[in-house]
């Protein structure tokens, strides 16, 4: 018999993963230790009623996701502004003579993200960031596995209208 | 150009390293409450379960299936986590109390899962001193509910911290041993460790 997964691996497993998702999501570190905290306090809570074979990763993301848009609606001001540094792009790997060519587009990759609504911001994170398959991506943003889809594609486009116009 | 670059997904920022600690640190004490250590010592009886909150010692049990304790931790709304030296002192005066080094237990409980009634059993229980023993009727007495020797053994049946509050010293009227959550084999082996003469072992 598989040992009984219990909530301090989930801990273990993905704490640090959901707190990379919160600080991109929210765009600085004190907004994302509070999605962390809310996430795995309400997780703890619920834990004990989740079935056995659950997707736990998805779950606890779908959690996350939820306390962070419930942290936009709180402040609604920084919805539309968040991820100061939080999209900064490691550009230590690039090539001197790329690296201003690189400086800006991760400036204008920052832009572009801060425009996204909260729900393509998500899809965006969880499917190309943290490469979750689609149907979880769908399972996260409570929507249909088209319409996780549909929310990438828009992310993506929007990303590139706005690099093509930079 | 931009689009090239864009089909491979530039790499984001992960959080510093600074803000990840803070953020797990704040996390870890969102959880203060709810931790708890366990541990399995051992006995001259075969293995015990300690458990231990932020508030004290919690469970001390003879059960022998793991998944079953941490179950009911669990149940509790606690996290159980395998303590790294968290129960050293509890260990250290177990061995002593096993070795008939120690007659009295130093230790903090957390008896916060009882009813008023249970606590106020245990209380009475754990005045009993080492190497003497009281009956059922006794301790009823003695919390003012005289007639209630059947509720205070069910009392001390479901004592959390069993040999650190000295259930064992409880035993029933006309030398008899009573019951034991544990066994009475295990009673037996405490009462013998405390010099407590038991009729059915003479």
């Amino acid at each position: 018999m598989p040992t009984k997964t219990r909530f301090v691996d989930l801990l273990g497993s993905y704490e640090q993963e959901i707190h990379r998702y919160a600080f991109r999501m929210t765009g600085n570190p004190e907004d994302a230790a509070d999605v962390l905290q809310d996430t795995f306090l309400k997780a703890f809570r619920a834990f004990s009623r989740l079935p056995a074979d659950a997707n736990h990763r998805a779950w606890l993301y779908r959690i996350a996701h939820r306390q962070a848009l419930n942290l936009f609606r709180s402040q609604k001001v920084r919805e539309t502004e968040p991820l100061e540094g939080a999209l900064a792009i490691d550009d230590a790997n690039g090539h001197p003579d790329d690296l201003a060519e690189t400086r800006q587009l991760a400036q204008a990759l920052r832009r572009m993200i801060r425009a996204l609504t909260p729900r393509q911001r998500s899809a965006l994170l969880l499917k190309k960031y943290e490469g979750l398959p689609y149907a979880d991506v769908a399972d996260i943003l409570g929507c249909s596995e088209e319409n996780a889809r549909a929310q990438v594609y828009q992310a993506m486009k929007k990303i590139r209208n706005g690099l093509r116009r930079s | 150009m931009a689009q090239k670059k864009l089909a491979q997904v530039p790499n984001l920022s992960t959080p510093a390293d600074a803000d990840w600690k803070r953020a797990h640190e704040a996390l870890m004490e969102a959880f203060a409450s709810a931790r708890v250590f366990y541990e399995w010592i051992d006995a001259p009886f075969g293995k015990v379960f300690l458990a231990k909150t932020d508030e004290g010692l919690c469970r001390v049990s003879f059960r022998r299936k793991e998944d079953e304790l941490i179950d009911d931790l669990e149940q509790r709304e606690l996290l159980p986590e395998k303590s790294a030296g968290k129960l050293d002192a509890e260990r250290r005066q177990f061995e002593e109390y096993f070795a008939g080094k120690r007659q009295r237990f130093e230790l903090p409980v957390d008896l916060r899962w009882g009813t008023p009634f249970q606590r106020k059993v245990l209380k009475a229980a754990n005045e009993i001193p080492f190497g003497q023993c009281e009956c059922y009727t006794d301790i009823a007495q003695r919390i003012g509910h005289p007639k209630a020797q059947r509720a205070v053994g069910n009392a001390l049946g479901k004592n959390p911290v069993a040999i650190v509050i000295p259930c064992h010293r409880v035993v029933a009227s006309g030398g008899r041993l009573g019951g034991y959550t544990g066994g009475l084999d295990i009673k037996r082996t405490l009462m013998g460790i405390e010099g407590i003469p038991t009729q059915e072992a003479s």
